[in-house]
Order: C-alpha cells, then sequence, then structure tokens
C-alpha cells in the first residue's frame, strides 16, 4: 500500500466511512500492527486539536491576559536609591510639619471630635417600640400594628447600620407614598430627617432642619443643633445652646452637654 | 490565599470562561495569578512556571465548562482554581523533578475527579500541536481547516483553493498533513506524550 492509500484509510476509518467489513479488516490490522494504532492516534489527536478552535482562543486570551499583566507589572517605577533618599527627606519634613499643625489644632480637633463621637454616642436612633414614637402611649396605634411595620423596619435597619442615604430615601417614601404617615408628626419626620443629614456631613443643612423641630422632639433635636454648630465652628451659638440644656435638670443630654461646654471653654 | 470579596459570583466566573469573555479573564488573572505565583515560587517553582501552570488550569477549567457541563461550584472561584493550579504543579514537579521530596498528604486530599497527569498531557499536547501547526504554510493550513475543521469535500477545496482537480486537492492535504506530523514527531516534547 502507498503512503497516501495508507493515510486515506485511517482518515476514513477515524471520519467512520468504512463499510463494516472494511472497519473489522482494519481494527484486526491496528490490534496487530502497535505502530499502526500509534498512527491513528496521532491522526486522532492531530484532528480533535484543530477541531478545537475554541480552545484556541480560548488559551489566546488567557495568553493575552498574562501578557498585558506582565506588561502592567513592568511599567510600575522601581525605587532608585536617590528617589528613596528624597521620599526620606519628605517624610521627615513632612513629619515636622504635621507635628506643628497638629499642635496648634489640637484643641479644635479636640472639640470636633468630641461632637462628633456624642453625635454616635448620644443618638437613640429610631426605636419603633419608643413610647414617644406613638405620641398618645397606645400601642394600638404604633407602626407596628398597622402594618407598615415592614417599612418602618427597613428606615430603622438602614438606620442603625450607619446607611443615613438609604434611611434619607426611605423617610422620603415613607412621607411620600405611605398613607399612614399621619401616624407620626411632621416634627418626627423632619428630626430624623436632621439627624441623617447630620450624620451625612451635610451639617448646614442638618442644623437648619433641626431648627424646624419642635416638641416631644425638641429635647433631642436642640442637643444636635449644639452638635452641628461645633461641626461648623460656630462656637459660641454652640455655647449658647449648650447653656440652655445645662440650665434645665431633667434634660436628658445635660452630661453631654456639661462635656461639649467644659471642653469649648 | 486572597481575602478580598469576588467581583463576580462562582457560576458568573464559569460562564465568563465558556464565553471566552476578556473582562472574566482578565479579571481573574488580575485577582487570583498573584496567590498561585506565590504558591509555585515559593513550591521549587519560577515565574513562568507559575504562568504556565495557571495557563493550564485555566484550559482545564475551560474544558470542563464545555465537555462536563460545570456551571456552579460549591467552594469560591479562587479555591477550585487554585486547588486545580497545585494539583498539576504538583504532577508537574512529580514528573520533572523525582527526586524532590514534595508532601503529597494534600495531594491525597484532593477531590480527584480528574487525573491531573491527562490534563496536564492534553494541555501540553495541544502547545505542541499548535505550534507546529503555524509553522506550516499559509495554504497548507488553510488546506487542512477546510477539510479538517470545515469538513468540506476534496472538489469544494479544490474549488476554494484554485487547484486544479479535486486529486491535486487530496494530494496536498495529505502532503500538508505529513509536514505537520512530521513537525510534531521531531520534537523532544513528542516523546513524552503517550501515543
Amino acid at each position: 500500500m502507498d503512503p497516501q492509500s495508507y493515510y486515506d484509510q485511517i482518515e476514513a476509518y477515524l471520519q467512520d466511512e468504512l463499510s463494516p467489513a472494511a472497519r473489522a479488516a482494519f481494527e484486526e490490522a491496528m490490534a496487530e500492527n502497535p505502530e499502526l494504532g500509534k498512527e491513528v492516534a496521532l491522526e486522532r489527536a492531530m484532528q480533535q486539536t484543530l477541531r478545537e478552535k475554541d480552545v484556541r482562543d480560548f488559551r489566546n486570551s488567557v495568553q493575552h491576559a498574562l501578557e498585558a499583566q506582565k506588561e502592567e507589572a513592568g511599567k510600575k517605577p522601581r525605587l532608585s536609591p536617590i528617589y528613596v533618599a528624597v521620599s526620606i527627606a519628605a517624610s521627615l519634613l513632612l513629619a515636622v510639619t504635621a507635628t506643628w499643625w497638629w499642635q496648634n489644632t489640637q484643641k479644635m480637633a479636640t472639640i470636633e471630635q468630641l461632637a462628633s463621637m456624642y453625635l454616635v454616642q448620644s443618638d437613640p436612633g429610631i426605636d419603633l417600640l419608643d413610647p414617644e414614637f406613638s405620641r398618645d402611649g397606645d400601642a394600638s396605634t404604633s407602626p407596628l400594628i398597622t402594618g407598615v411595620a415592614p417599612e418602618w423596619d427597613k428606615l430603622r435597619a438602614f438606620y442603625a447600620a450607619g446607611d443615613y442615604r438609604a434611611a434619607m430615601e426611605q423617610l422620603q417614601l415613607l412621607k411620600g407614598a405611605d398613607p399612614t404617615f399621619s401616624l407620626f408628626s411632621e416634627s418626627e419626620w423632619t428630626y430624623y430627617a436632621g439627624m441623617c443629614q447630620l450624620h451625612l456631613g451635610e451639617t448646614q443643612k442638618a442644623l437648619a432642619t433641626l431648627e424646624q423641630v419642635d416638641a416631644p422632639f425638641l429635647e433631642k433635636a436642640t442637643f444636635f443643633q449644639a452638635i452641628a454648630l461645633i461641626k461648623l465652628d460656630r462656637k459660641e451659638e454652640a455655647k449658647s445652646v449648650l447653656n440652655s440644656i445645662t440650665s434645665q435638670d431633667a434634660h436628658s443630654f445635660k452630661e453631654p452637654a456639661i462635656e461639649l461646654s467644659k471642653a469649648l471653654n | 490565599m486572597v481575602k478580598t470579596t469576588p467581583k463576580y459570583t462562582p457560576r458568573q466566573y464559569l460562564d465568563g470562561i465558556r464565553r471566552n469573555d476578556p473582562t472574566i479573564i482578565n479579571c481573574i488573572v488580575e485577582e487570583y495569578l498573584p496567590g498561585i505565583r506565590r504558591h509555585i515560587t515559593h513550591n521549587n517553582g519560577t515565574e513562568q512556571d507559575a504562568a504556565d501552570t495557571f495557563q493550564e488550569a485555566m484550559i482545564s477549567l475551560f474544558l470542563k465548562t464545555r465537555d462536563k457541563g460545570l456551571r456552579d461550584l460549591t467552594c469560591t472561584f479562587y479555591t477550585f482554581l487554585f486547588e486545580i493550579c497545585k494539583r498539576l504543579w504538583l504532577s508537574k514537579l512529580r514528573k520533572e523533578k523525582p527526586d524532590l521530596e514534595v508532601t503529597l498528604d494534600e495531594w491525597m486530599l484532593l477531590t480527584a475527579d480528574e487525573d491531573p497527569q491527562q490534563a496536564l498531557e492534553n494541555a501540553e499536547r495541544h502547545d505542541l500541536f499548535w505550534e507546529k501547526f503555524f509553522l506550516l504554510k499559509e495554504d497548507c493550513r488553510q488546506v487542512l481547516e477546510m477539510s479538517l475543521i470545515e469538513g468540506k469535500k476534496a472538489e469544494e477545496v479544490a474549488d476554494q483553493m484554485g487547484y486544479s482537480s479535486a486529486g491535486y486537492a487530496r494530494k496536498k492535504r495529505y502532503e500538508c498533513k505529513e509536514k505537520w506530523k512530521e513537525l510534531i514527531k521531531s520534537d523532544p516534547r513528542f516523546e513524552e506524550l503517550k501515543f
């Protein structure tokens, strides 16, 4: 058999184009001749490789990604000794400057930090079971019972998780779409909105909102107004608000107000 | 181990691999190659070994998604990829450096749903065959692609290539395939493949 016919036989076998009798004869020949078996296996692998074009494409994609990553890593600047020396000198200069700045602003930072600390520590959050919430103290009018709990739960959860942006959106939703909005007063809503703004760092806006809050949320709102004023560096006004709190015996924020007043003085 | 939150779910990673999605592939390289590289370079390998092993593992994953219907994982994608890389690398170490002491306890503990040696050989075979295929002349590659990938008959190949007859197209196909085979067989890597 000439080489091409031999090859044609292998190909016909692999492509299942032989008659049953020819196929059986070919398989018998393979069993007798291991070299033929190897040749068939190699042919099969070659054909399979060519058919697996998708594997080749995938391999190329991985290869490109690896090369791109290598190139990216190569772009990162190597640190020369001069660069390192200059960096150390710059760092030292920065450290000296920072120490000077820190010493001069320590007092301001302390008051600011104290205000931030009290904002977090003194905020009672949103508690649906707070008697203040159902103003008349009657549980039957609590939002938990009137079927709006899931929406309120969301608000409380956002607020408790510190996601004040989402809490603010939820407040808007409750005010705009919930028919039970009448269950809580404008004063409550304004207080929570002001608190969200304060936590979000929208201090000016928060101050304006908290100034609109009436009883029974006025007590809380007043204390957080003082916090906002400290953050806005309006210290004299903050002192005046804090004095109004410390002069009241039963004010629930008397202790933190005293601490803040001391720090301001 | 990588401790950052994965950008995608295991299903999304596998789906991206199946679709040959460059965004997913780049993300995998960027996020997970460093950890694999660290493991391999700390275990007698070079950075190139790490890149090769990573590529082989990715192809093995591609084949798993294509042929075995792998769609999701019960572990994180990184854990799965890392295990494949570890197995491939251990397999390579045992083959290339038989005297080297490797901890095989871990190897024994691995869930062996695939023979890593086989996966390695498949990847090596792929490398060798494609490398040699691209050494063929352009017309040879075209003839073989038309015959073997597109399944075209000799008459169609002759027509498309401008050959005088189907007989000549058959002869050309034979010669090209023999040339390809010769290139494969003359490479020392061929001896390591089982045929």
